[in-house]
């Protein structure tokens, strides 16, 4: 195993033994870690409140019927910190949702990152701000 | 009495009680070290508690005594439960308590003033009073959710002795559970911008024997205390808990689904930009309709990413992730000649990936 694929390999278990306690609150087993959902949406509204995050969003599945999902994130205290403020994500925009969708298939996932039209993107469930220094 | 004689006196009664104040202000030993500052849990040592027994050996399960195992038998912790079927107290926004705040990913100040330290959580700002101005703790206590605290200095390291709590928090996220009993001593000691608390847990009517553990800290110079209340998104937030929280199974219905899946099949090559720019070659083979194999020419070494679970929608949306965490989310150009997407990492740090086929 080379340097980098090590250090890949760590920062990845990094993240499942820290992904207990930054979803322990609520919860994060309600999500189906090994599959990843990319989806263009339109913010219909960004709850930016404590204790979670959340982001209502439609979808246009492959039919074009237009689809509700929900997203859920971190605390605003923890995103704050990491860039984000509660007019960062605007109702009506569209941006690319990226997460790990609900094992029961019902509409929610927990969001990993946001990729706005720009091309800029924003964290969302990830490693806290480091830490490890 | 004239108007001059009781001034005097007040004057006097007052310098009195100043003076007395001064003797006990000054009579509270000193801190001999500066804990002042934001603290933040470190990654390092993960919110989650490693348990030693008191010889430091790792515990992989707690010495439970029949009286705890029949209440950890009862809890329903996050992680084999979904929230809104967990008993955890944290879920329905009871304080977490001592020493599972610890484990809470969110800051926590530490206030120096005479005869105490403070911890001031961001987490529901929780306080927690130490009391280091030579007091016992107080007899017959009311057993608390912070339970009671007194502190000495040994050179510069705290010993923080605490008792007093009650029984309705876990110890940790597995829903460890613990008695009033419960006796806790920590070591604080700094080490230039980290903090290091020693844990030990005595609870003889929990655990047969003491249990111990760790808490790592980082200084966070520049942060403050936010405001963090747990119920104030609650309606919303256990509604949305319950749609994805609860039981039905219905897994077709996640509408990414399999839809150009051929169209992938093959050998792709291209290129990876990796997060610090660096550009290296990269490959791609989707065996199958739900495998794929990504090699990363890395000059130490080819790098291989073995995806699974691979889905392809109708649009053209690529994912897939490895059993090391890794996702793959890609799209496939109309002309179904290119694939150009992420190698996401669980940190999010982004390594952009542009595939032809050859």
């Amino acid at each position: 195993m080379n340097s980098k694929r090590a250090a890949w390999l760590v920062l990845a278990v990094s993240f499942f033994l820290i992904s207990i306690p930054l979803l322990a609150h609520h919860g994060g087993s309600e999500y189906d870690m090994t599959k990843v959902v990319s989806l263009k949406a339109t913010v219909t509204d960004f709850q930016f409140v404590n204790p979670h995050t959340l982001i209502n969003f439609t979808v246009k599945d492959d039919s074009g019927e237009v689809i509700e999902w929900q997203g859920e994130l971190p605390s605003p205290n923890l995103l704050l910190r990491r860039g984000w403020n509660r007019n960062i994500v605007k109702s009506g925009e569209q941006i690319t949702i990226i997460g790990n969708p609900a094992k029961n298939g019902k509409k929610g996932m927990q969001v990993k990152r946001l990729i706005f039209p720009d091309g800029h993107e924003l964290p969302g469930t990830i490693l806290p701000p480091d830490s490890s220094k | 009495m004239k108007v001059q004689t009781i001034v005097s006196l007040g004057c006097l009664t007052l310098s009195s009680v100043l003076l007395a104040q001064t003797r006990a202000t000054s009579q509270k030993p000193a801190h001999t070290a500066d804990f002042s500052g934001v603290w933040y849990p470190s990654s390092v040592h993960t919110f989650d508690f490693v348990w030693a027994d008191p010889q430091g050996q790792p515990l992989n399960t707690l010495p439970l005594t029949p009286w705890a195992e029949e209440k950890f038998k009862a809890n329903r912790p996050i992680g084999p439960y979904t929230a809104i079927n967990s008993n955890d107290p944290n879920v329905s926004c009871f304080p977490p308590g001592v020493p599972m705040i610890y484990t809470h990913a969110f800051p926590m100040e530490i206030i120096q003033i005479p005869g105490r330290v403070i911890m001031f959580f961001e987490y529901e700002h929780y306080v927690r009073q130490i009391f280091t101005d030579g007091r016992d703790h107080p007899k017959d206590a009311n057993p608390t959710w912070m339970g009671d605290s007194i502190g000495r200095w040994e050179g510069d390291t705290l010993v923080v002795d605490s008792t007093g709590f009650n029984d309705k928090t876990w110890l940790d996220v597995h829903g460890h559970p613990h008695s009033e009993a419960l006796h806790m001593v920590e070591r604080i000691r700094r080490d230039n911008n980290t903090l290091m608390i020693d844990i030990t847990l005595d609870d003889p009517k929990a655990y047969t024997t003491p249990l111990k553990t760790q808490r790592k800290l980082i200084l966070k110079p520049g942060w403050n205390i936010m405001e963090f209340v747990c119920e104030d998104n609650m309606v919303n937030f256990l509604d949305y808990e319950k749609k994805v929280g609860g039981q039905e199974k219905n897994a077709a219905d996640v509408p990414v689904q399999s839809g150009t899946s051929q169209s992938i099949i093959g050998d792709w090559s291209g290129a990876i930009t990796l997060a610090d720019a660096r550009s290296l070659p990269a490959a791609a083979s989707f065996s199958s309709t739900s495998t794929a194999t990504i090699t990363v020419a890395d000059p130490s070494g080819n790098i291989k990413y073995q995806l699974q679970n691979l889905t392809v929608s109708a649009s053209g949306t690529i994912t897939g992730s490895a059993t090391d965490g890794t996702n793959f989310i890609g799209e496939l150009s109309k002309d179904g000649k290119q694939i150009t997407g992420d190698i996401v990492l669980s940190s999010g740090t982004g390594h952009k990936i542009s595939l032809r086929r050859p």
